[in-house]
């Protein structure tokens, strides 16, 4: 017994590091509840513009129970402040539209998943059998996303939306029937045209540096395939790959600088994006060699965080771009802006749209969404001018819309952005190939990212 | 004297019998999600169990233990999503892996003591997350392996409920007989003084090593119960906080009990899953529990409970007993 | 079995600690049944010696004999299995259990069951025939039910020597079983000394010459490791040498 109280000291250390790890973002002071199930339509009709017109009287709406969304995303944890934003996207939405859609009522409740899958997979348990919900959004992350989808594949009562895990196979190799992406986007979607942009632009050879993990793998290969077949070169010696966390990326850096390439493709997330920026400007290869970047490590989410001269003028490609000039996009910027103080991130616009197209798909329903597969049919019938542009779903359920080359700007106001630079219009998830060609091939990996040539 | 033993004892039967039936009943009496939110718990306790065995019994405390439940879970995992084998090989797989690995870090830990016993297990744990997602083909990596179905007889949830709360009962008994057991009475003596051990004639290495198998068995069994409940794996079930929960709810519980770590997981289930509704910032709350629970009880909620008995039984018995 | 052979044979055994001698060439020859003392002043190698013979140390130089082998290198665990007992100067006792978990711990300790885990452990038979001799030995009966943590200093160092008979050895290592003890507690420890069983090969410490020369037939006397007199009681005693080195401490 002499050792318990030594052991007891070190676990009293341990707790408290856990409970600090575990710690919500302290930094997320906008809201304090988590569960906002309003049944009364909120802040009256206000406005109710965005969406266009279709609020249709014609048809009587069917509403036995009020139809419930549950929503899954990490509000504690290290991906606290990506999930909030997550979380306040899809709020703000129904704060700004009426939840009484032609006589039904709208309930949603948030619930968090600590980034957890098995977390995750618990929530859903409850948000579908004792809560009710009709639809599920979630996750942020690709894996617990996935993990979800599979848990739902087979309930044919729920519809599950991912407006951001963005895992490829889920609406290309792996579909489940009553799964859709509305709002959302696959990780090669976006990479694919910036490989196309980056050889119109005259480059010849790319290196790459990608978080070592599946989703790094896919934003890697959607770059090097493109790229490679449109004529360029990427050497697969020359592909980085850093453990998922790593926050010394020095060695690297040097590196990616010895192999002298025309430009660096970088894919990377959390900690590692503002470790790897400051590497870059420390060893002085900003203005020599040009950085293009994955859409996640573009997003203003992170370059916000980041001194403003290492990420001014940074080159990335996505479906969204808060500095885009378009009202569609601009009016959701504003209202976010106005309620949160921050420019919104692609998790915050890709939770509206989700409700976006929730919201459309009730009005195209008449209210009545017990037929989930021919709910899923109407809401992939559905054309919208979302925040992110025009939208629609291709047959396997993922977003086809305009993609951006985006440059991080600073704003009068001294904010960082991204303004569009160069759209490419009507892509979708296989562009440019056609969805048979393309699913011939393997999903991306560390082995496969699909260098031609080599 | 003996009165109050018996006294103590039939309380607590009565006690496991309201548990017990509580169990049986509680398909008939909660909705699904709860049912699969006791059987989650079910799983835990044993998991936690299996880490008391070393930290409570042994004094071993282990932060690697998921390692092992892992090994096993993806074991199974590989061998219905990857291979396609059937339930015998899965499950048969599933002991192996989790045996083996039990082995393997029951060989490398058994000569440490204390803080480099924590370390060394620690290492462990990490070495199967960093092989989780190293061995994306085997594994899975981050998206870990999906499409692991349960048996056809217990594929129902409330049959499978059935299934873990039996398995749990019956690993739940054979622990309560291994720490009674001579074995488990030399346990005891190893917490307390190796050196006497030794000179007593007690080889404690093997000790380690048989004990930390026992340990790994268990927690083997509740890598498995686990991942045929959800039907999934990942790295996030071997990372370092799945074994430091295994730990924490031994301790909110009360080590060098059974029951305490049992009660401990059911307390953080229902932290993680029904109070975070309501609450926003739950693992703060976590957090703030553990440390009052290490501060003001350190034998756990268990240990607390059985002193105030204690203390309650002896003022009885000393009120009319004052003549003698 | 008053054979040639000495049950316990320390030959010129010498330990070092890095660059410090703590046991210097000793030679010992403990005969069956005999009983001898290890005296000293502090620092003199005494513990350092029992480390040694019981395995918990090495020798540098020099082998340890029990029962006719050569143990030398083996691990404390079996020479106990083989019959050797050794107790602590400062109680080295499972704490947090009772006296009779104590003594259950070690009584099973040199039978199989040791490892038996599938089924509990059960104080009667044999098992608590040792555990109740060994306790009545030592006077401690009444003690049974008892947390070690709540037993008096004296009480404990009794429990010291009845653990270590109740794994029945043939030689016992005591080290200072008087140990901070009264005057009176001294004398009363010495008395339970000298009851034990005569078949018992006993060695011990004791920092108190005066007791330690009334339970031996042998004393060797240790000075900075080295061995300076080897003889019966009444030879120490009257040994110039002895008599200055412990004046001099």
């Amino acid at each position: 017994m002499r050792n318990a109280k030594r052991i007891f000291a070190w676990l009293a250390v341990f707790v408290m590091l856990l409970s600090a790890c575990t710690d919500p973002g302290a930094s997320d002071d906008t809201t304090t509840e988590t569960t906002t199930s309003t049944t009364a339509a909120p802040a009256g009709g206000t406005t109710d513009s965005t969406t266009g017109s279709s609020d249709t009287t014609v048809a009587p709406f069917v509403c036995d129970e009020p139809i419930r969304i549950g929503v899954l995303q990490p509000l504690t944890g290290g991906l606290a402040a990506s999930g909030t934003d997550a979380k306040d996207g899809f709020e703000l939405y129904w704060a700004n539209h009426p939840m009484e859609i032609g006589g039904c009522t709208v309930e949603f409740r948030v619930e968090d998943t600590a980034g957890n899958p098995d977390t995750a997979l618990q929530k859903v348990d409850e948000l579908v059998d004792n809560y009710g919900a009709d639809i599920i959004v979630g996750e942020l992350l690709a894996n617990v996303t996935a993990a979800l989808a599979e848990r739902l594949a087979d309930n044919p009562d729920v519809i599950m939306m991912s407006p951001i895990g963005s895992a490829d196979d889920l609406t290309q190799r792996t579909l489940y029937p009553n799964f859709t992406r509305a709002g959302g986007w696959t990780s090669s979607q976006t990479s694919h045209v910036l490989g196309q942009w980056a050889f119109d632009q005259g480059y010849t050879s790319a290196a790459s540096i990608c978080t070592d993990y599946a989703f790094g793998w896919e934003m890697c290969g959607g770059f090097t395939q493109v790229f490679t077949e449109a004529g360029g070169t990427v050497d697969p010696n020359e592909q980085l790959w850093n453990p998922l966390g790593s926050t010394d990326l020095g060695t690297y850096v040097t590196q990616l600088d010895g192999f002298k390439p025309d430009a660096v493709f970088v894919l990377e997330v959390g900690a590692s994006v503002s470790d790897f920026f400051q590497n870059w400007s420390d060893f002085g290869l900003k203005d020599e060699i040009p950085i293009l970047a994955g859409e996640t490590t573009g997003d203003v989410a992170y370059i916000r965080n980041i001194p403003v001269d290492q990420v001014e003028g940074l080159i990335s490609s996505g479906h969204w771009a808060e500095g885009r000039d378009a009202p569609e996009t601009q009016e959701f910027v504003q209202v976010f802006d106005a309620a949160t103080t921050r420019l919104p991130s692609y998790y915050a616009a890709a939770t509206w749209t989700a409700a976006q197209y929730i919201d459309e798909t009730i009005r195209a329903m008449n209210g009545d969404l017990s037929d989930k597969a021919a709910t899923l049919e109407t809401m992939k019938g559905l054309e919208l001018l979302t925040p992110f542009g025009p939208s629609r779903l291709d047959d396997y359920g993922n977003p086809i819309y305009d993609i951006y080359i985006r440059k991080a700007v600073v704003r009068d106001d001294g904010r960082i952005w991204n303004e569009v630079i160069e759209t490419f219009e009507n892509i979708d998830q296989f562009w440019p190939k056609t969805p048979e060609e393309y699913l011939k091939q393997p999903v991306y990996s560390r082995d496969f990212q699909g260098n031609a040539g080599s | 004297m003996i009165r109050r033993i018996s006294l103590k004892t039939r309380v607590l039967l009565v006690l496991a019998a309201i548990g017990l039936g509580i169990g049986i009943a509680a398909p008939y009496l909660f909705p699904k999600y709860i049912v699969g939110l006791i059987s989650l718990a079910l799983i835990g306790g044993l998991f936690a169990q299996s880490v008391d065995l070393l930290a409570g019994y042994v004094g071993l405390v282990t932060l690697g233990q998921a390692g092992i439940s892992g090994a096993a879970a993806y074991g199974v995992g590989y061998m219905a999503s990857k291979v396609g084998a059937g339930f015998p090989a899965q499950i048969a797989v599933g002991l192996l892996t989790g045996i083996l690995a039990s082995l393997l870090f029951g060989l490398m830990a058994m000569r440490s003591n204390d803080v480099y016993f924590i370390m060394i297990t620690l290492a462990q744990g990490m070495i199967v997350w960093g092989l989780s997602i190293r061995l994306y083909k085997v594994t899975g990596a981050e998206n870990g392996l999906t499409g692991i179905p349960r048996p056809e007889p217990v594929n129902p949830y409330w049959k499978y409920y059935y299934l873990v709360l039996v398995v749990v009962v019956l690993c739940w008994m054979l622990l309560g007989i291994i720490v009674k057991s001579p074995f488990g009475a030399s346990l005891k003596g190893l917490r307390e003084s190796e050196t006497r051990m030794r000179m007593l004639g007690y080889n404690t290495t093997a000790q380690k090593l048989y004990v930390f198998m026992l340990a790994g068995f268990f927690a083997t069994i509740a890598g498995i119960l686990l991942v045929y409940l959800n039907g999934f794996i990942s790295p996030s079930s071997v990372v370092l906080a799945a074994s430091a929960l295994g730990v924490l709810e031994a301790i909110l519980g009360g080590v060098g009990t059974l029951v305490g770590p049992m009660i401990g997981a059911f307390i953080i289930v229902a932290i993680q899953n029904i109070v975070s509704i309501y609450v926003d910032r739950w693992p703060t709350l976590m957090g703030l529990i553990f440390v009052v629970v290490v501060l003001f009880a350190r034998r756990g909620l268990v240990g607390a409970i059985s002193d105030v008995w204690n203390r309650r039984q002896q003022e009885v018995s000393l009120e009319p007993q004052s003549a003698q | 079995m008053t054979s040639a052979l000495p049950i316990l044979h320390v030959d010129d055994v010498t330990v070092r600690f890095g660059g410090v001698t703590a046991v210097d060439g000793v030679t010992l020859r403990v005969e069956r049944g005999s009983r001898w003392a290890v005296i000293g002043p502090n620092g003199a190698g005494k513990t350092t010696l029992f480390k040694a013979i019981s395995g918990e140390v090495r020798p540098t130089i020099g082998r340890v004999h029990l029962f006719g082998a050569d143990t030398s290198r083996a691990h404390p665990n079996r020479k106990a299995q083989r019959g050797l007992g050794r107790t602590y100067q400062v109680s080295e006792l499972f704490q947090a259990l009772t006296v009779e978990e104590n003594m259950a711990i070690a009584a099973q300790a040199r039978t199989p069951s040791r490892f038996h885990s599938w089924r509990p452990l059960r104080i009667r038979g044999w098992i608590d025939e040792r555990i109740t001799s060994a306790l009545d030995q030592l006077q401690i009966s009444d003690e049974r039910f008892t947390v070690v943590s709540e037993m008096s200093h004296g009480q404990q160092r009794s429990l010291e020597i009845a653990i270590a008979l109740a794994t029945k050895p043939e030689v016992l290592l005591l080290d200072e079983p008087a140990a901070g003890l009264s005057a009176a507690e001294r004398r009363i420890m010495k008395d339970l000394v000298e009851s034990l069983p005569r078949d018992l090969t006993i060695v011990l410490i004791e920092h108190d010459m005066e007791i330690a020369l009334e339970l031996v037939d042998r004393v060797l006397v240790l000075d900075n490791g080295k061995m300076i007199a080897e003889g019966n009681p009444d030879e120490i005693r009257s040994n110039q040498h002895v008599q200055d080195v412990y004046l001099k401490s």
